[in-house]
């Protein structure tokens, strides 16, 4: 029998906490590593080993004054804060962690919501996000918000080109656009990654740049536009931005793990543990390279985009389509 | 029924503006007392002179009229994509006629110099 709603909306809350639990320890681990990897410890001082950190910053900013500034637009610069975090929240829905249990005579699938297009509607969540980034700058009245906005347009609008481009070839060996059934095709341990590489490492690059992490961090570029699009924004509107980024980041790394990493397939642990692990895993690279790479300067992550990654994500794609379509059609 | 498949994505952008509106009322607890200097544009310590909204590069709106060729590039291969294991030669040949096109358009773009970053 298919889940009734009450289903549903016991394991979205359940799923939300989990994430938005994961953002917060995202966060601190994040600053921990950052501390390490700059030879010093990060913070260690609220709670055991530094633990409580995320509950004093979420006291700190509750209570920091938030006011609108008075050349902002005031709807749209509280709406935009609230879009982003919608849209990250709704993309999470999208990932599966585990394959269906019967409970109560019930087919419940581990996954938020197990639809035929899952990739689809996870990337147009991804682009919704952008409106509140981008609607966030302009509504600011300010002219480093502005310019912030401006690139994180035209930034996120290439390299999401480059990024559909480099996951169509496991879309073609998996036959499939539901996240359960391309997990499902790696079953048999022959992970997309090992098919795939080219796709892979053109995904984890273009990852890193939708989800506005260095190098390629120009729309808040503190060095030269202060903040980008969250100039003028404080307190917990702050923290909204903050944290549409870091679910976007859990997000775009499980969606890498089920595209390549064969998702929550993996021998004796169960199966959300090796989900989480790849997650971790994932968050750990994205953290190194913001750590060991400077900056881009505009035109070259343009250049890039462009001239790079799009004729390399072509080519593989073609590549694939012959081979697929000429040895390993049905 | 399939559509019945779709109802937890309206249920996860319920919590997701539960989540959100809550904070924006949370953030109301800070009280704002604004001021007249507080709340002109940051603009490093110096006094705003010109307006806020200029024009901008033309590069920006070049890159959005790429970025919709491509996205439809993308929004077509999809479906082929899917089919193509079981459609065999047939999809491919469809599939690369379509992405020579699109790759025809792209050489001629860049020799016409519209991916320079000026």
């Amino acid at each position: 029998m298919m889940q009734p709603w009450w289903i549903m909306v016991i394991k979205t809350a359940f799923i939300v906490f989990v994430v938005i639990t994961g953002f917060a320890y995202a966060l601190l681990w994040e600053r921990k590593l950052i501390g390490r990897f700059q030879q010093r410890y990060g913070p260690n001082r609220a709670g055991p080993l530094g633990y409580l950190q995320p509950l004093a910053d979420v006291v700190k900013l509750v209570f920091k004054e938030d006011f609108v500034p008075a050349g902002a637009n005031r709807i749209l610069f509280q709406m935009a804060p609230v879009i982003s975090v919608v849209a990250a929240v709704t993309a999470i829905a999208m990932i599966p962690f585990g394959t269906a249990i019967h409970i109560l005579g019930y087919r419940i699938p581990m996954v938020g919501a197990d639809v035929s297009v899952g990739v689809l509607v996870l990337f147009a969540m991804s682009g919704l996000g952008f409106y509140g980034l981008v609607l966030g700058g302009w509504a600011s009245g300010n002219k480093y918000s502005l310019l912030g906005s401006a690139r994180t347009a035209a930034q996120l609008v290439s390299y999401e080109v480059a990024m559909g481009l480099s996951i169509v070839g496991v879309v073609m060996l998996s036959r499939s656009l539901s996240l359960v059934d391309i997990v499902e095709s790696q079953r048999s341990g022959l992970w997309w990654v090992l098919v795939q590489p080219v796709g892979f490492v053109i995904f984890m690059i273009t990852a890193v740049a939708e989800t506005n992490r260095p190098p390629f961090d120009l729309p808040e570029s503190e060095s030269e536009l202060v903040g980008g699009f969250h100039t003028e924004y404080a307190g917990m509107k702050f923290a909204m931005f903050a944290m549409a980024e870091y679910v976007n980041m859990l997000v775009v790394s499980a969606l890498g793990a089920c595209l390549f990493l064969g998702g929550y397939l993996g021998p004796w642990l169960p199966g959300w543990l090796w989900l989480v692990i790849k997650i971790t895993a994932t968050v750990f690279v994205f953290i190194w390279i913001r750590s060991t790479l400077p900056r881009l300067r505009y035109d070259q992550l343009m250049r890039f985009g462009w001239k790079v990654l799009l004729p390399i994500a072509t080519a593989n794609l073609v590549l694939t389509a012959i081979i697929v379509g000429v040895f390993f059609s049905k | 029924m399939r559509l019945w498949d779709y109802l937890p994505i309206l249920i996860f952008m319920g919590a997701g503006l539960l989540i959100g509106g809550a904070i924006l009322g949370l953030s109301k607890i800070g009280r704002p007392k604004p001021n007249a200097v507080k709340g002109l544009p940051y603009e490093s310590g110096i006094l705003a002179t010109t307006p806020v909204r200029q024009r901008f590069s033309i590069d920006f709106y070049m890159t959005a009229m790429l970025f919709i060729v491509f996205d439809v590039e993308l929004a077509f291969i999809y479906p082929i994509a899917v089919t193509l294991r079981d459609r065999g030669v047939t999809a491919l040949i469809i599939m690369l006629s379509f992405v020579v096109t699109v790759v025809a358009a792209l050489v001629y773009i860049w020799r016409r110099g519209a991916l320079e970053w000026r």
